[in-house]
């Protein structure tokens, strides 16, 4: 019996995402059971359209980290793309046209800007991305003198406030189904297909990669180019959740993302990881920043907690890797 | 009868209810030099591990007495306090500190917390003295060459005060020179009283070191005999328990065309701009050939081959396939017009460690297991079987991750990779280095296959028996120009050794 129990101690402890599901059912139950209100409807959809806006750039991270880079410049694009959807459409160009534009110019820009220092002048990311991070910031609250774009017209408002089924008990947020939509191809490109196998290749050895004729460069370039557009597009959806574009939304959102791919099980030395976790590790801290003003637990030290659940699940993810040695 | 310094008696350890260990004794006597030599997983690093305190004494069977006592070791620190000092293949010390604080690394003489430096470097040097080393014992150590630092390694050792000094492959990463040096520095410590064991793959060092030579083979003692009554091959022979006729596979194939020639390679040094490591260099390939490129270390070869393949760039210099000329400006041009490269380290720029062993295969032929970008991974799985029986790697399935195999059957996975790319031109840097005997005679014959069918191999290797087994012809490099050319047979070790070091 105990060497059944160990046995399969260590068939959880091999799962990838064991670091995340544990903390995630503990939590659950710990709320629920404090609450009455967190395993409504209501609240899970809450929690789950607030994980899509988070998730949807923590896919681009994902793939970032895995091929062996990092972003931290993500909150600011983040801002940057719902004001620049923002006032295209406060200038009369169609809803469809500013959200395109918007996301392609945004992206574009600052993924080639972060992708340019990074891989042409050799930049550490880490540096290159934090002095992107502040110029982003800077021009956007530069221009609009820290203003948000309001009003947006409503059929915009729609996209972040609405959902299918309406009113039913399985409401399911627009938001939701799209992140929804981007993982699921996120997740099948990763796996399935070369591109998917260059990154994990790039990550995994950049100069094994280079000696086997993989333009390590570009693919690392389009990584970037591809966090920054799906930054700037979950920032298009935060605008039209909240009705209006802000030029300081976004504080501490890489760090968001980036616990959330962490937690996931996605390695920080790369080659390795999956969509799936980042999922997980984007509802988890969703779930428990949600869970912990159920409860009544002062914003004031939420961050605190966030911090201890964060360092709590790298360490189970560290422990399964050593033990799968 | 003298007695022995070192026993181990009847030493057994399992990982796992997978034995590594199997009743194995040795002995080491007084001025002696042991050599342990086996294949990889015979049980020469966990017997190593065993009497370094690597293992602590409740996790294995059998005694270690030293001098007459046993002993029980928990922790590295007990062997030393024994008088044990291991030199690891890997050479783990600071670049960045000065050779005096590697030797003095982690205990540091000082005085109620003042460090009397005057009084190290002068000890220092006491050290590096007896080690013959030439070099300030204030150079950092990153300014030393490879053979400088194992040099200061043994210092250090030596510095604690040794009876037993255990070498685990020192000369991996040392040229032929430099490793005549530490032999003698070996001898002369020998005589001066400290027992040294030996542990490593290659034979001629072994008959030329050792006073007795311990065989070990999966995990069990196969003998231990004097030098004087045994020869390479019986010792090969009990290592791998079938009779090796002939090391070197070599197969007499008809050599074509001329398939590949390289006109006025010339490469810059890659740590002095204004010094050219490879200059004005011509030499040429044919269908079937295998050429070898002889040279120390530093004279070139790895640039020249590297710099063909566009993984470094080249001041200037033609490569010529088949009579046209090639384009090469990166590896992707190189592999598309079907030149490969395996180079030195695989480890470092050879595969892919999170990868399984089916994605290292077929890494740099993507097209080949893909359509429209979309992976084919039955197609794949059936390309990395096909290589894993036809190539013989040993490995548990295709997805067993790459890590998971031994250091042979890593090389053969990366030859893997590049015979998918199916390439007229093999350019093969040290493919044999690290890797076990058994290994090394399936890499001989992949490559006798593949010159039979007409692929024109370049082949680089600083043991020069096998090149001098399996090359059809020589160039000797050295300060990057080509000193001599030999034909098969027409060159011994001691011909092309001395083109390589005498200019």
């Amino acid at each position: 019996m105990k060497k059944y129990l160990s046995n399969s101690f260590g068939a959880v402890m091999r799962v990838r995402e064991v670091g995340v599901i544990i903390p995630l059912l503990i939590a659950s139950i710990l709320f629920a059971a404090n609450s009455p209100v967190f395993l409504t409807s209501q609240n899970l959809m809450n929690i789950f359209r607030n994980t899509s806006f988070v998730f949807i750039t923590a896919i681009g991270m994902t793939y970032l980290i895995i091929s062996g880079a990092f972003d931290l410049s993500v909150g600011p694009v983040y801002a940057f793309g719902g004001v620049f959807a923002g006032l295209l459409m406060t200038n009369g160009v169609p809803i469809v046209l500013s959200i395109l534009i918007a996301t392609v110019v945004t992206g574009g820009f600052f993924g080639s800007i972060n992708g340019f220092f990074v891989q042409k002048i050799g930049l550490p990311p880490m540096l290159a991305t934090l002095a992107s991070m502040n110029i982003a910031r800077g021009v956007v609250t530069g221009v609009m003198k820290g203003m948000p774009v309001y009003p947006l017209p409503d059929a915009f408002a729609m996209i972040g406030q609405g959902s299918f089924f309406k009113g039913m008990s399985f409401e399911i947020p627009y938001v939701v189904a799209i992140a929804l939509f981007l993982g699921v191809i996120a997740a099948f490109v990763l796996k399935r297909t070369v591109y998917g196998r260059l990154i994990c290749a790039v990550g995994g050895n950049v100069e094994t990669a280079r000696l086997a004729g993989i333009p390590t460069k570009v693919i690392s370039f389009s990584v970037y180019i591809l966090i920054s557009m799906l930054a700037a597009f979950s920032g298009i959806l935060i605008a039209s959740r909240l009705g209006s574009a802000q030029p300081n939304v976004g504080v501490g959102y890489e760090m968001q993302t980036i616990a959330s791919v962490v937690i996931g099980g996605t390695s920080l030395v790369g080659g390795v990881g999956t969509i799936w976790g980042t999922f997980l590790g984007a509802l988890f801290m969703a779930a428990i920043s949600n869970g912990m003003t159920l409860v009544k637990v002062s914003p004031f030290w939420q961050q605190l907690v966030l911090g201890i659940v964060l360092l709590l699940a790298c360490s189970l993810d560290h422990l399964r890797s050593r033990l799968k040695k | 009868m003298v007695k022995p310094v070192l026993e181990m008696k009847n030493v057994s350890k399992n990982f796992g209810g997978v034995a590594a260990l199997k009743d194995v004794s040795i002995d080491l006597m007084a001025n002696e030099i042991l050599a342990i030599v086996g294949e990889n997983g015979a049980g020469k690093s966990t017997l190593m591990k065993i009497l370094s305190g690597s293992y602590h004494h409740a996790t294995y069977d059998g005694t270690i007495i030293i001098n007459g006592s046993p002993q029980k070791f928990a922790s590295p620190t007990d062997a030393e306090k024994a008088g044990i000092e291991m030199i690891y293949q890997e050479i783990s010390m600071h670049l960045d500190m000065s050779i005096a604080e590697n030797i003095f690394l982690g205990r540091i003489p000082s005085t109620a917390g003042l460090v009397n430096w005057k009084d190290i470097f002068r000890r220092a040097k006491t050290f590096t003295d007896m080690v013959g080393l030439d070099v300030p014992v204030k150079e950092s150590l990153r300014n030393c060459s490879t053979s400088q630092q194992q040099m200061v390694a043994i210092a250090r050792a030596l510095s604690r005060n040794p009876r037993i000094l255990v070498l685990d492959e020192p000369t991996s990463a040392l040229t032929e020179r430099e490793v005549d040096l530490l032999f003698e520095k070996l001898i002369m410590l020998k005589n001066s009283g400290i027992s040294c064991i030996y542990i490593t793959h290659k034979m001629k060092e072994v008959m030329y070191l050792a006073d007795r030579i311990t065989v070990l083979r999966d995990g069990q003692f196969v003998s231990t005999r004097l030098k004087s009554e045994t020869t390479i091959t019986k010792t090969i022979e009990e290592m791998v328990n079938r009779k090796i006729t002939n090391m070197y596979p070599k197969r007499a194939v008809p050599i074509g065309e001329e398939v590949f020639r390289v006109e006025n390679l010339t490469v810059v040094h890659p740590q002095a701009a204004n010094k050219l490591i490879v200059e004005d260099l011509n030499f040429s390939v044919r269908a079937g050939e295998i050429l070898g490129l002889v040279g120390l270390v530093g004279a070139g070869r790895s640039e020249t081959v590297n710099a063909i393949f566009g993984a470094i760039t080249k001041k200037s210099g033609r490569v010529y396939l088949d009579g046209k000329e090639l384009t090469i400006r990166k590896p992707k041009n190189a592999i598309k017009s079907g030149i490969a490269l395996l180079t030195e380290d695989r480890k470092r720029d050879g595969f892919i460690s999170c990868m399984s062993v089916a994605e290292n295969c077929t890494i740099a032929s993507l097209d080949q297991v893909s359509r429209n970008f979309l992976l084919d991974e039955s197609g794949e799985k059936t390309i990395a079987l096909d290589y894993i029986h036809k190539i013989n790697i040993k490995v548990a399935g295709e997805k067993a991750n790459i890590m998971s195999l031994s250091g042979g059957n890593q090389q053969k996975v990366v030859l893997a990779k590049w015979l998918l790319t199916n390439p007229k031109v093999l350019l093969l840097d040290e493919p044999t280095r690290g890797i076990d005997v058994g290994a090394k005679a399936q890499i001989y014959e992949m490559m006798c296959d593949l010159a039979a069918q007409g692929k024109a191999i370049v082949f680089i290797s600083s043991e020069l028996p096998e090149l001098i087994g399996m090359c059809d012809r020589f160039i000797v490099l050295g300060g990057g120009k080509i000193r001599a050319e030999f034909a098969r047979g027409e060159a011994d070790e001691e011909t092309l050794l001395h083109y390589a070091v005498v200019s």
